[in-house]
């Protein structure tokens, strides 16, 4: 099944509960799902890029562990964007659910 | 790829990178490498934790990162390719010569004398003169002007949206002029059928569309690419 719909979503999220990088939003994603949604960085980045270039998301550099790491951030339009896809989401995966419901 | 067969599968991070950002610019790359390089650093760190060996941890985040070739076709239609540059560079390199102005007013005094001259007859039936001869200035006269103006005077750095939006309207008024000078006020083609004329205007417009569709494109990943540019943190 294609999840890439929802990657922009799940990053939003991942955000939303503090500065993340690349390497540990992937992670966090893949862990909070149960090693079902395991995003590859040839996905992730254009979609991480995206979101910097609309605006929903910042990102600034730091070190960590001697490395330099590209660091995001959501911004306030991340946030209320983040809100709209949550509640479209669910509305979604709602409707699919009763849809599926044997009669 | 060589001679169209397919890379084989990458083996080193190198591989794997080259294979992914080719066609990009060099740009595009440094805002992409660094990124994919540090993640696949802790990953390969991550797997030694895990009590694998150098090699195997290397593998294991090699394989994590995916299809090179499917991240490249990604990474291609949201950064800058060398074809895209390349499309930037003429982009300035033309209206920056004082011949790109006086070249374009010619091609208007040609045009608009050899009408006025040469066919009064079509003038006489034409339906459309006011039309064709806006298209005309738009094209020849005023967006050629403005385009060079753009580069000229905007120093080092012309203003690219505006210079882009110029060009894309240049475009624009040059297929309008040619489609209403040859069809539209052509008393020729009122002789044409009708359904050559459909057809010939829906080629026009699938051209157009298709030209403007590019300069679309061109403008998105121009706009990402101002908008994303990571600094230290504030």
């Amino acid at each position: 099944m294609n999840h890439k719909g929802t990657l922009t979503t799940l990053i939003l999220q991942n955000l939303s509960r503090g500065s993340n990088h690349g390497y540990r939003i992937a992670q966090d994603i893949k862990q909070r799902s149960k090693g079902v949604l395991d995003f590859k960085e040839g996905t992730l980045y254009p979609a991480l890029h995206g979101l910097e270039a609309k605006g929903l998301i910042v990102s600034h550099t730091a070190e960590e562990n001697g490395r330099t790491r590209c660091y995001y951030k959501l911004t306030e339009k991340g946030k209320r964007a983040l809100a709209t896809q949550k509640k479209d989401w669910f509305r979604f995966s709602t409707a699919v659910g009763l849809a599926l419901q044997e009669a | 790829m060589i001679l169209g067969l397919p890379d084989p599968p990458p083996q080193t991070l190198s591989d794997w990178l080259r294979t992914a950002t080719r066609g990009l610019t060099d740009a595009s790359k440094a805002r992409i490498r660094p990124e994919i390089e540090a993640h696949y650093a802790q990953a390969v760190e991550a797997h030694r934790e895990h009590g694998l060996s150098e090699s195997e941890a290397q593998m294991a985040a090699l394989v994590e990162l995916g299809d090179a070739g499917a991240a490249g076709k990604r990474f291609r239609k949201q950064y800058l390719t060398i074809w895209d540059a390349e499309r930037l560079r003429k982009l300035h390199k033309g209206p920056r010569s004082i011949w790109y102005p006086l070249g374009c007013y010619f091609l208007f005094w040609f045009v608009t004398s050899d009408l006025f001259q040469f066919r009064r007859d079509w003038l006489a039936t034409c339906n459309s003169l006011s039309l064709f001869l806006a298209f005309a200035s738009l094209a020849f006269v005023a967006l050629p002007t403005a385009c060079f103006l753009v580069v000229r005077y905007a120093g080092a750095n012309p203003n690219r949206p505006a210079l882009f939006i110029l060009s894309a309207l240049t475009e624009v008024a040059a297929y309008a002029f040619f489609y209403v000078g040859c069809i539209v006020a052509n008393p020729a083609f009122r002789k044409v059928s009708l359904i050559v004329n459909c057809f010939i205007t829906i080629l026009f417009l699938g051209f157009l569309t298709f030209r403007l569709l590019i300069f679309l494109r061109l403008w998105n990943k121009l706009s990402r690419e101002r908008a994303t540019n990571p600094g230290p943190a504030s």
